[in-house]
């Protein structure tokens, strides 16, 4: 079992947005009490990056900025593993699932996760505020503990992709179809994110309610097709 | 009672190539890269397919996805998660799909009405960053048949590159190497333990900057800019020692795998890797090379190997494979498998 052992969130700049991601990762790091070479995975999960990058990894990008084990092969050194999930909003808690089972399946007892978006060009209308949450998630420490999640699918009826604006000359954000929004919902022990917010707000808004929260807790997170991630909590 | 461990296994592969052929010497004539290089000579890549009318990512994986369900005698509705590892991701409009995944628009094209699904990306180590978190899914009682795939319609860079200057943008030139392709492999779950096994993960990041992809400038569609020499210097300085770590940890003997697929990037480099193990390791069984008539295709390029190799019917049942993979950030993950039954009767 894994729990977040810390996490920081902010605003972020698209041009400097590793830079602000692997700040905000440091500081996670820093309230968890570790180091960053303790770290031997390192999971994207945004969707928005800047100029629509689609190689390499953000999450490589963020190891490097913090220089997680930036060395070449030897037959006994150890490593860091980066990668990226997508998964619209829920990519926050997809990275998490695949966070505990590489703990869990691996010697690695602590895993970064950094949730970020950014306006990828500045000619791109952009409906939400550029945002960054990093969590630590470790099977040593204490904290908020990860249980379980599922997941159910959407409709196509709302994308997003990008297209080339012949005018401007440049590729831009394209928002198609409706979508219905559902907003944020508290019960006792449950908290369901507001769906117009990017998964990294989503996440952190769990998280600030999870707060001096005892026993289970259920969060929900819906994004704009409305496909659904429930994820399961102990305190 | 005790519950016996669950593993994954490789139940059914496939790799997909549109029909275009198109000539490395007429997308890189002698004389239009400079210095007078011979693109064909200097990587070996003789041609590379490209996409047919209407065809995009999503088509590319839907190709190779059908065939594996065929040969693994799977229907779309009983794949319970599909995990897409795509780097293009373009319709073929040249737009980038953003959200939902990837994976949502493969899934509702393939009929795959019961199934979960997320993107990975990892660059060229998708596929196999990918097989790898589907069988973490397996093992840990999410899922049971999983779909991985990938479309990689990457040849806009070719066009894209062509019409930029190589004398000031000598980055360029490696984007004429790529090839569109498709591929997917389905996953189930076994009680045996040794049928789809890893070596260690893992990122050397400090090259990350060597291959970079993204929106193309002043025109629509993707660019990619590659330092060629130091990512293959780069790669080449690891080669050895990331298989004698996966040896040792997978306990194979070199002389004992059957087939080894390395990622297709050029077949010049291909055959400088092998060069190098066999001066340590010594000669393998077989060492597939397909890039000559592929292109590099990013994430399919194991699967498009694997096909080739179908096709001159290379592979017996209850043989194993072993698939290197390098990843522009700079990734390295090798997979091993066991070449599942009825491979023979594979259409």
């Amino acid at each position: 079992m894994v729990v977040i052992a810390a996490w920081a969130d902010g605003p972020i700049t698209t041009k400097n947005n590793i830079k602000g991601c692997a700040k905000l990762a440091r500081r996670a790091c820093e309230d968890a009490n570790i180091s960053l070479q303790d770290i031997g995975i390192v999971i994207f999960s945004g969707v928005y990056r800047p100029n629509f990058r689609s190689e390499p990894s953000c999450a490589s990008h963020i190891q490097n900025k913090l220089k997680i084990r930036c060395k070449d092969l030897e037959l006994s050194s150890k490593h860091c593993f980066s990668f990226d999930i997508i998964d619209g909003s829920r990519g926050a808690h997809r990275a998490i699932q695949t966070a505990s089972h590489f703990i869990k399946n691996s010697e690695t007892k602590y895993a970064l996760v950094v949730c970020a978006d950014v306006k990828p060009t500045k000619q791109s209308k952009w409906l939400y505020e550029n945002h960054a949450l990093a969590m630590v998630i470790s099977s040593h420490a204490s904290g908020l503990k990860f249980i379980s999640s599922n997941y159910s699918s959407g409709k196509l009826t709302a994308h997003t992709k990008s297209t080339f604006d012949t005018k401007k000359k440049v590729s831009v954000l394209n928002y198609v179809g409706d979508t219905n929004h559902s907003g944020e919902i508290e019960i006792e022990k449950e908290f369901k994110s507001d769906s117009s917010s990017l998964g990294s707000i989503q996440m952190r808004d769990f998280l600030l309610w999870s707060n001096n929260k005892k026993g289970e807790l259920k969060h929900t997170i819906v994004d704009r097709t409305g496909a659904m991630s429930i994820t399961h909590w102990r305190v | 009672m005790v519950d016996e461990p669950v593993f994954s296994e490789v139940v059914s592969f496939a790799g997909y190539l549109p029909n275009k052929v198109v000539y490395t010497k007429d997308i890189a004539p002698i004389g239009s890269i400079p210095r007078k290089i011979d693109f064909e000579r200097l990587t070996g890549i003789i041609s590379h397919r490209e996409i047919d009318d209407g065809q995009d990512s999503v088509e590319l994986a839907y190709e190779a996805s059908i065939k594996a369900l065929k040969r693994g005698n799977i229907k779309a509705e009983d794949i319970d998660l599909i995990i897409n590892c795509s780097v293009s991701k373009l319709d073929n409009k040249l737009n980038q799909i953003l959200e939902p995944s990837f994976s949502a628009f493969f899934a509702k094209r393939l009929g795959a009405i019961n199934s979960d699904y997320f993107d990975v990306g990892n660059a060229c180590s998708g596929m196999i960053t990918a097989l790898k978190i589907a069988d973490m899914y397996i093992q840990n009682g999410m899922a049971k048949n999983v779909l991985v795939t990938s479309g990689e319609y990457i040849t806009p860079v070719i066009r894209e590159a062509q019409n930029t200057s190589f004398w000031l943008n000598p980055d360029a030139v490696p984007s004429l190497s790529v090839g569109d392709g498709g591929g997917a492999y389905l996953l189930g779950a076994t009680s045996n333990p040794n049928l789809l096994r890893f070596g260690e993960p893992q990122t050397l990041a400090q090259y990350d900057s060597y291959c970079i992809a993204d929106a193309a400038i002043r025109a629509p569609g993707p660019k990619m800019r590659t330092k060629g020499k130091k990512l293959h210097q780069a790669a080449m300085k690891q080669l050895i020692t990331s298989f004698q770590r996966t040896l040792d940890v997978l306990g194979l003997e070199w002389m004992e795998i059957d087939h080894i697929i390395t990622h297709q990037t050029s077949a010049k480099i291909i055959e400088r890797g092998n060069n190098l193990t066999v001066d340590v390791f010594g000669q393998c069984k077989c060492y597939h090379i397909c890039v000559d008539e592929t292109g590099n295709t990013a994430s399919t390029s194991h699967a498009v190997a694997l096909e080739q190799g179908l096709k001159e019917n290379h592979f017996s049942e209850g043989e194993d494979v072993l698939l290197h993979s390098y990843g522009s950030g700079l990734s390295i993950f090798i997979a091993h498998f066991i070449i599942p039954k009825g491979v023979s009767s594979w259409s």
